[in-house]
């Protein structure tokens, strides 16, 4: 099946592209360097972004439904980026692109100008990325991919379904649930209970290995990455004090009232 | 330092975020303008022209604005930001 794009045009190929990001895995303690510069980074394990796994697999059971033809993957990093773009490919991901940035820092609004022009190459029905990484947690390069593109765009998203030309985006808000209605093209941005992302299986990580991997550079799509940030320093939040155990009503109410200050 | 800070709102009262926008923007200092971008959003910008420290309030009142989407408001916002050195909005 082959949606139609609002443009009125002949109805092309529906490419989906999803970009992910290699992060210190979810389950890692963290450490805070010892001169504040920054967190441990050494021998951690870093693993895909986990609301990144999510829009993988969003793309790939589009696909898998008939709405899409082809999901690319891309990442912006080091060269075990390559890695992530991997296992996205193990998922079901058709093609890789990795953008090589070695050691540097990449912040999201040099990530969506990359992005931005990536879209221009490949021309995607739509991009779907997590709605944030969980190293910066900025929830930031969504929404500054849509601007930049002039694109529509449904963030946090628990529910993506696509019809001719549209997608309705159900996005989880403070007050609950919200349904947006976007002309395609558009970026949607993965949360949480959007899906339950797959286990590749073995054959599939094996047929990953052979499918296409494209190495760039910011170069090539002529953006600058340099940081606009400065991080001044990086520390520990304030260590959770001990409770108190009190002897009677009389003492909460008096603990209340002059030490927690919540009881006028 | 002039800060122009997009309200947070239900167009008939201020979101709790607005009050602790406002109190961050004392922090940093200079002219407090709020921005309250709705649909029949007068009450929401009532509310913000009697926070303490607010020295102006700007009102959109449009149906395209009714929802707050990002679409509507982002063009707005960067319509006016030239006239200021901070754009402050709750995350």
């Amino acid at each position: 099946m082959l949606l139609g794009l609002s443009d009125g045009g002949e109805p092309r190929e529906m490419k989906l592209l999803v970009a992910v990001k290699r992060v210190v895995d979810y389950a890692v303690k963290i450490r805070v360097k010892s001169d504040g510069s920054g967190v441990e980074l050494q021998n951690v394990k870093m693993s895909m972004n986990p609301f990144d796994e999510i829009a993988v697999e969003e793309a790939v059971r589009i696909k898998e439904a008939g709405s899409a033809d082809e999901v690319v993957v891309v990442s912006i990093g080091p060269a075990k980026a390559q890695d992530t773009i991997r296992t996205a490919l193990a998922y079901g991901a058709d093609r890789g692109i990795h953008i090589a940035t070695d050691d540097a820092l990449v912040e999201p609004l040099a990530v969506a100008k990359l992005l931005k022009a990536v879209v221009d190459e490949e021309k995607p029905g739509a991009v779907i990325l997590g709605k944030q990484a969980i190293d910066d947690d900025c929830n930031q390069t969504g929404q500054m991919l849509a601007a930049l593109l002039g694109w529509p765009q449904g963030t946090f998203a628990s529910k993506v379904v696509l019809s001719d030309g549209k997608v309705d985006v159900t996005r989880e808000i403070d007050g609950g649930l919200e349904t947006v209605k976007l002309n395609l093209p558009a970026v949607v941005t993965t949360d949480l209970r959007l899906n339950e992302p797959r286990y590749p299986s073995l054959p599939n990580i094996m047929k990953a290995k052979k499918k296409p991997l494209d190495a760039k550079k910011p170069d090539d799509y002529g953006v600058d990455i340099t940081p606009r940030l400065k991080a001044i320093e990086v520390r520990e939040p304030a260590s959770r004090e001990a409770g108190v155990m009190v002897e009677s009503v009389a003492e909460l109410v008096e603990k209340l009232k002059n030490e927690a200050g919540v009881l006028s | 330092m002039t800060i122009l800070l997009l309200a947070d709102h239900t167009n008939e009262a201020l979101a709790d975020a607005t009050g602790k926008a406002v109190a961050a923007a004392k922090e940093i200092g200079g002219d407090i303008t709020v921005l309250v971008a709705g649909h029949n959003c007068r009450p929401a910008a009532e509310a913000a022209s009697k926070l303490e420290g607010v020295a102006k309030v700007l009102i959109a009142d449009a149906p395209q604005f009714a929802h707050g989407l990002a679409e509507e408001v982002a063009p707005l916002l960067v319509s006016l930001a030239g006239s200021y050195k901070v754009i402050l909005v709750a995350a």
